[in-house]
């Protein structure tokens, strides 16, 4: 799911500790308890704008985290929206429905997952690419400049 | 982007991969849903039945329970129902009101068997009650309700009142138009299965649509319970498209008024 870049630009403590900081949002926001998934976007989107004119390390990590947790609530939501259906009699609790929350449950396991270790190596002064997501990132960020 | 876009697939694919392979393990049974979603309808239910019983007394007159039984028994054995999964409470309350609770619990206010002529139209509500309990009308509406208190505690403090509300509702106009009329159309089918005369359901409900408020007479669409004058025709729409031969409940029909009185 990660791999790293070859090219090792200088990155500052600074940049380090605010590309860190762009994955553990989320974690910060769940540990002072507000367990409202939305705030983990709302809160990433927010970081990118404050961060945006700050450098390309820092810019790529907080669009990177702010699309990992996009793809995230969209999965939740699904679910969201579907368990709402099945408590409402609206929809049947099939197979179908507990094996879709299993899903959404491993892949809410590989976020947290993938962005506590993105959030060390981030700090470690690391650039780290998640599959898909950063070279989306990438691709947002290159179009915008 | 077409970097990202080849990158998507696999991520995709996994997703749908592990998807269908959960699908394929047979969830429902590991997780004993079915047996889980029945323990929590009958502990709900005993739970209201407790509230109502600590507020309003609870009629246990044989007079009055052995008919009330002997009309749940027909109509539960000519419906491949088992008559043990259903219980019947009847309350004293003069509200005309009857109403189903999760676990197969049906609540009978004194004030709709005073009002009922004959004990064909208190079978009528019996085997409309039986419906919503068989067709799980009761525990997807709680649901609702549960998840809809959910959302209210979560921003707000009147827990407290919840309770109530909830069993004012589940006893009132909980049931939306599409649910009654399932529920009527049940009915009927139950009764004629039985051969118990739906005539007297539509006599009660014709009776009951009197004393309902005139703009629901008037303009039945702002209303999402269905009026009881259009269910009384649709009952009779139904039982006159059949030819059975009905039987009377009691051996004596004059017997039904004379217990009927002896309610408090």
């Amino acid at each position: 799911m990660k791999r790293e870049t070859s090219s090792k630009p200088i990155i500052l403590d600074d940049e380090a500790e605010k590309a860190s900081f762009a994955y553990l949002m989320s974690m910060l926001i769940v540990i002072i308890g507000i367990p409202l998934p939305i705030i983990n976007v709302i809160g990433s989107i927010f970081f990118y704008i404050a961060n945006r004119k700050k450098t390309y390390f820092v810019r790529f990590h907080a669009m990177q985290s702010m699309l990992l947790h996009i793809a995230v609530i969209l999965v939740n939501s699904v679910g969201l929206f579907w368990s709402i259906s099945v408590l409402t009699g609206h929809a049947a609790a099939s197979n179908l429905y507990f094996s879709y929350i299993a899903t959404a449950i491993i892949c809410n396991i590989i976020e947290i997952v993938t962005a506590l270790y993105a959030a060390i190596e981030t700090r470690k002064k690391k650039d780290i690419k998640i599959l898909f997501f950063g070279a989306l990132s990438e691709s947002i960020l290159t179009k915008n400049n | 982007m077409k970097k990202a876009a080849i990158q998507l697939l696999p991520i995709l694919l996994t997703f749908l991969t592990v998807w269908y392979l959960l699908s394929n393990v047979n969830m429902e049974e590991h997780l004993r849903i079915e047996k889980r979603i029945a323990n929590i309808g009958e502990k709900v239910g005993q739970y209201y039945i407790k509230h109502i019983t600590s507020e309003k007394r609870e009629i246990t007159s044989h007079e009055i329970t052995d008919i009330i039984d002997k009309v749940k028994n027909r109509i539960c054995e000519n419906n491949n129902i088992d008559p043990r999964t259903i219980k019947i409470h009847i309350i004293s309350s003069n509200d005309i009101n009857a109403f189903a609770l999760p676990g197969g619990k049906i609540v009978i206010n004194a004030g709709i068997i005073k009002c009922s002529r004959s004990v064909e139209e208190i079978a009528g509500v019996i085997a409309h009650e039986i419906a919503h309990i068989e067709k799980k009308h009761t525990m997807k509406i709680l649901t609702r309700l549960v998840v809809m208190n959910a959302i209210v505690k979560m921003i707000s403090s009147t827990i407290g009142r919840i309770r109530a509300e909830t069993l004012k509702f589940l006893s009132t106009t909980a049931y939306s138009r599409e649910t009654e009329e399932e529920a009527d159309e049940t009915a009927v089918q139950y009764l004629n299965n039985c051969k118990i005369d739906p005539a007297g359901f539509a006599n009660l409900m014709q009776r009951l649509s009197i004393r309902e408020p005139v703009i629901y007479q008037k303009f039945t669409f702002i209303s999402r319970h269905p009026n009881s004058e259009q269910r009384a025709i649709k009952i009779l729409e139904k039982r006159n498209a059949t030819t059975i031969k009905y039987q009377s409940i009691l051996d004596n029909p004059s017997e039904w008024s004379k217990i009927t009185k002896t309610i408090n």
